[in-house]
């Protein structure tokens, strides 16, 4: 194709009106490429150097998460209740269109208390757009940082818990996943689940905070903080001592 | 003249390569930038001559740490790029004690990221370059007997890619492996310290991978299962079609696996090429709930089916899967009875401290990919 376009260069001896002749031609053939051609190459073409697989970039992040929010129909399911943006990842989604090649998506995915729901908007990087807005049960949506932090600071307020970890309770922190050995009083998290309607936690947004010291664990206890209702609940399953709240075995 | 030459060079040399800057991708190219693009050739020693070549993507995500992408496969330098993999991740860790609670979705539930690995994890003298600020290992190396028959021998080669995420307590090895002679390998090692609250409690590590598997590109793909039927002194291995969303049981007398082929991939022989995925397993784990009931699922392409739990209903109305773009998920386990190895006993209580790598994975063997073995010398 390079060599369709620079041939005619280089004989310099053509006259001026072949010139104009072809000049002419080229153009009215670039023109009629162009409308559809230079409309996708804008609209799809990620920023400079990134490719379709390459992670987001700060940009992008930024862009998918105003699109997601500016969006009529993600604010209608997000609610105006407590929520939670959760994650801006990159997205490949397959559709099988030539006009989507290399083209570079987003998906930002809320969590709103209310209702336990996600919502998850598939974001078009390149034309600045909501392709599609999905509501999801709210079991699958993860849980962040953030949220372990509000869990922290509720289980911190717990008088058999404060006894338990002793007079250094508040030291414990959140762990951080880069570092955890350097931090001696480290809190993890894992989420539970309920699967019978029976369970406090069925529906709700709960969690289990695991307290380290050092390479040890508390052992033998339980502190579930359930995000929904705002509780804290501390078990000790092979003890005798009266938890606030017994956890029902299923 | 000269002077509207230049010009005229300048504008088309413009125009031009606004043209072409706007042309889709050819299936093969580059799609992804360094460190997340690993082309590997083999034999590594370059001073042989090159036999095979893999190329893929990796990406960080957060919840399925290490995610392939785009992977191609080439049997000869002088054979067209093969695509194997679209999408290849870890998609849940279940993870159910045996008491009933808890039973951990660890995955969809949080949004768990890689670890940063340090030199002692991914050690040079192995092969092994840290990628990405540390995040991920690749790891380039000798992988044992390929081939032997008497004094002949032939040695393998692989390059492996991995991650560690930290979640929780435990940390999850992603691992993907890639082979010279065409074979493909995902694993899960679960390893750190035991469930604190209940340090001696069994439990399984069931793991989940999202296989979307686009031999030769994404339409025209189908998958058969393979099974070995025993019949008296007789034997035969049949591998029926499957042409509807379903879920699959392993079966270890029948040795079953998937077979994945697509419509246009024939070898020089005219027999259809395919990957086999082939369990590495040491059990079955079954639980109550609907989505472990199954060892296998085929479901049709759409990109926002990724939630485990949601298996069961992906299947209902069950689509045709034939001849389509197809996604295959495994399931496999690692049981994990706890032992005294796995801590030690300060004044009679349990403390977890070391449990050691278990891993469950599977194989994606080349079936009938190449034109003849590509190992014989």
């Amino acid at each position: 194709m390079l060599s369709f376009f620079f041939l005619p260069i280089a004989p310099g001896h053509l006259s001026a009106s072949v010139w104009r002749i072809f000049w002419a031609l080229t153009l009215a053939f670039l023109f009629q490429l162009l409308p559809t051609q230079l409309k996708s190459a804008c609209a799809q073409t990620p920023p400079h150097g990134t490719l379709l697989f390459d992670p987001l970039t700060a940009e992008e992040r930024e862009v998918a998460t105003r699109v997601a929010e500016d969006n009529p129909r993600v604010r209608d399911l997000r609610g105006s209740g407590r929520q939670q943006l959760v994650s801006v990842e990159l997205a490949t989604p397959k559709t099988g269109k030539e006009s989507d090649e290399g083209s570079r998506h987003a998906e930002v995915l809320y969590y709103r208390y209310e209702g336990n729901q996600g919502v998850l908007a598939l974001v078009d990087l390149g034309q600045r757009t909501v392709r599609e807005v999905t509501r999801i049960n709210g079991d699958a949506v993860p849980l962040v940082t953030a949220e372990v932090n509000d869990a922290l600071a509720l289980a911190l307020k717990h008088k058999e818990l404060i006894n338990l970890l002793g007079p250094t309770y508040q030291q414990y922190q959140v762990a951080t996943q880069n570092a955890p050995e350097t931090q001696p009083n480290r809190v993890e998290a894992l989420r539970l689940l309920a699967s019978s309607a029976k369970d406090p936690c069925y529906q709700h947004r709960c969690l289990s905070l695991l307290f380290r010291q050092g390479e040890t664990f508390l052992t033998g206890t339980s502190v579930i903080v359930d995000l929904t209702a705002q509780t804290v609940r501390v078990e000790q399953p092979g003890r005798t001592s009266t938890p606030s709240v017994r956890r029902k075995r299923k | 003249m000269k002077s509207r030459n230049g010009l005229s060079l300048s504008l088309l040399s413009v125009l031009a390569s606004l043209f072409f800057w706007a042309t889709p991708l050819p299936v093969h190219a580059q799609l992804c930038s360094a460190p997340y693009f690993i082309e590997q050739r083999f034999p590594t020693d370059t001073s042989l001559p090159e036999e095979t070549r893999w190329r893929f993507c990796w990406q960080r995500v957060s919840k399925n740490g290490l995610v392939i992408n785009a992977a191609y496969f080439r049997t000869s330098p002088t054979s067209p790029w093969v695509q194997v993999i679209y999408d290849a991740r870890v998609i849940e860790l279940f993870v159910p004690y045996h008491s009933g609670s808890p039973r951990f979705l660890d995955m969809s539930s949080y949004n768990f990221s890689l670890f940063q690995l340090t030199p002692n994890h991914c050690p040079a003298a192995t092969g092994g370059t840290l990628l990405d600020n540390n995040y991920v290992c690749k790891q380039v190396h000798d992988r044992g007997l390929a081939w032997t028959n008497y004094g002949k021998v032939r040695r393998g080669e692989e390059v492996v890619v991995w991650g560690g995420i930290g979640a929780g307590n435990y940390n999850y090895i992603i691992e993907w492996t890639f082979r010279d002679d065409g074979t493909m390998l995902g694993q899960v090692g679960a390893t750190a310290t035991n469930y604190p609250p209940q340090p001696l409690e069994a439990h399984m590590h069931g793991i989940y991978w999202r296989l979307d598997i686009d031999l030769n590109g994404f339409p025209g793909d189908s998958v058969h299962i393979g099974a070995h039927v025993e019949s008296g002194l007789t034997a035969n291995d049949l591998a029926p079609m499957v042409l509807r969303e379903v879920g699959l049981q392993w079966n270890p007398l029948a040795f079953t696996a998937l077979h994945i082929e697509d419509s246009t991939l024939k070898n020089a022989q005219g027999h259809p090429s395919g990957y086999h995925l082939i369990p590495l397993r040491t059990g079955t784990p079954r639980h109550q709930e609907n989505f472990t009931k199954n060892d296998f699922w085929v479901t049709r392409y759409k990109p926002t089916e990724m939630h485990v739990p949601s298996l069961p209903t992906y299947i209902v109305p069950a689509e045709p899967v034939s001849n389509s773009d197809v996604v295959v998920w495994y399931y496999g386990a690692a049981h994990h009875l706890p032992r005294d190895e796995d801590g030690r006993y300060v004044n009679n209580n349990f403390q977890p401290l070391v449990a050691q790598v278990m891993w469950t994975g599977f194989m994606l063997k080349p079936h009938d990919l190449f034109d003849k073995t590509p190992l014989y010398p």
